[in-house]
């Protein structure tokens, strides 16, 4: 399940505060926001100052989902998005009814509740909360390394203990999958991607890595719990199997579709 | 032989898991020596009675309620571990062959049902009294293998009942099946003889 570029726009929209959202930046910021919550998007992300950057949304134009309207803030020429009624349908029809396949219902209000209260920051904060989260900034470049080398001892731990899961289903099968595909990853940021990361700003960076790392540090809590239950939660066993395995194939590099994947596990 | 509508072609659960066909993902294909697709040993055979059957439009049947989890995590590690040691068994191979079965599972559409009959004490006689050694050491058909047999003996058919099995519950007794319940029962390595 991936959510196209106007499904996730509506998505958003239909979130915000009067299904409103008052800039190409803060429609940006939002739209990467989908990336924590691991809902797999068609928008790519990079780092620029301010945090996640996609370049295609400077290309969104009107569709009959969702308008723009230019208006003038503080001297400055703005656009802001609104959602019209095919996109509200489009919304409840096919977005609404593909999150509530892959999110609990409290999962689903959570989304709701952020990113309607995140539509009502400014972009800045907005940009402040996201650099706080994902460890970008140079002042906690301490604190992404510590954090880098815990995920990696913690699904270590975890990956050690591999076979005591049971094989007597298809959710523990994937569970170990899972387990074993984050342990690779944790020695992947540990090892390579985050290893000679130096003192400067990561301009540029992949923000995949870092939505990556951030959903690494969630998901230990649900394996670890995962690994003792004895009635496994299907659901969101395979909704992360899904967003890490299957719809990251042209995503990153560290993808199944990647032929040259065991050279990032060297 | 020729195919007759007539006849009714029932496959056992494992057979029908070994139609499915698995892309190696290219993290793995090295494990495969290039090969980008796996399949079962018996495919082709089970998919020329499977195209023949659909150009004569010929059901096929399966038995439901099915128990594909545990044939298919036994089925889909075996098959793995034709080219690789278990041990040292990507669980993110399996993992991804698990769940393109879920997909293959999914879309299986082409198949009539049979539901099993849950009621077994009266074959289950018939086997007990009649018990033959079977390699793999138990000397009985599983209980499952058994309400698959009892609904296909009652099922009403003009012509002659198949069973596409690899599974010795069914071939082991081949000749005790056909005597006393009237089945056919076909080895899948050799089903495509059913339609030269």
């Amino acid at each position: 399940m991936r959510l196209k570029k106007e499904e996730a726009i509506c998505l958003v929209l239909a979130f915000s505060k009067n299904n409103e959202i008052s800039s190409k930046t803060k429609l940006n910021k939002l739209l990467a926001r989908l990336n924590l919550f691991a809902i797999p998007i068609d928008f790519d992300f990079s780092l620029n100052k301010y945090g996640s950057c996609s370049v295609e949304i400077d290309e969104i134009e009107d569709t009959n989902y969702y308008g723009s309207e230019s208006y003038s803030y503080q001297g400055r020429q703005v656009t802001k998005f609104y959602l019209k009624d095919e996109g509200r349908k489009l919304y409840n029809e096919t977005v609404k009814p593909k999150l509530q396949k892959i999110l609990t219902p409290e999962e689903f209000m959570e989304l709701r509740e952020k990113i309607y209260s995140l539509s009502q920051l400014k972009a800045e904060d907005i940009s402040t909360d996201e650099h706080r989260r994902l460890l970008v900034d140079i002042e906690d470049r301490y604190k992404l390394i510590q954090t880098v080398n815990a995920v990696y001892i913690d699904i270590m731990e975890l990956y050690e203990k591999i076979n005591e899961i049971p094989e007597h289903s298809f959710a523990n099968i994937k569970l170990r999958g899972l387990i074993e595909y984050c342990y690779y990853l944790s020695k992947f940021f540990k090892e390579k991607r985050f290893k000679r990361i130096g003192d400067e700003y990561d301009f540029g960076a992949y923000m995949f890595d870092y939505y990556l790392l951030f959903f690494l540090i969630r998901i230990i809590p649900f394996l670890k719990e995962q690994m003792v239950s004895k009635v496994k939660d299907d659901i969101r066993i395979n909704r992360y199997y899904n967003f890490l395995m299957v719809e990251l194939k042209d995503k990153h590099p560290f993808s199944l579709e990647n032929k040259d994947l065991k050279e990032l596990v060297r | 032989m020729v195919l007759d509508i007539k006849n009714i072609y029932s496959f056992d659960e494992v057979s029908i898991i070994h139609q499915c066909v698995f892309k190696i993902t290219p993290a793995h294909v090295f494990f495969f020596k290039g090969k980008d697709t796996l399949i079962f040993p018996n495919y082709y055979k089970l998919k020329e009675l499977g195209d023949s059957l659909k150009k004569e439009k010929i059901p096929k049947y399966k038995f439901v309620p099915s128990e594909f989890v545990n044939n298919a995590i036994v089925a889909v590690t075996q098959l793995i571990g034709m080219y690789m040691n278990p041990a040292f068994m990507p669980e993110s191979l399996r993992a991804d062959f698990i769940r393109q079965f879920e997909e293959y599972k999914e879309a299986l559409v082409d198949y009539d049902d049979i539901e099993k009959d849950e009621n077994i004490d009266d074959i289950k006689e018939i086997f007990k009294k009649n018990p033959i050694k079977l390699k793999k050491g138990t000397t009985l058909p599983n209980a499952d293998d058994l309400k698959s047999i009892k609904r296909l003996m009652e099922k009403s058919c003009n012509g002659i009942k198949f069973i596409i099995s690899e599974d010795e519950d069914f071939w082991g007794y081949k000749a005790l099946i056909k005597k006393e319940f009237g089945i056919d029962v076909v080895e899948e390595w050799k089903c495509h003889f059913l339609c030269r």
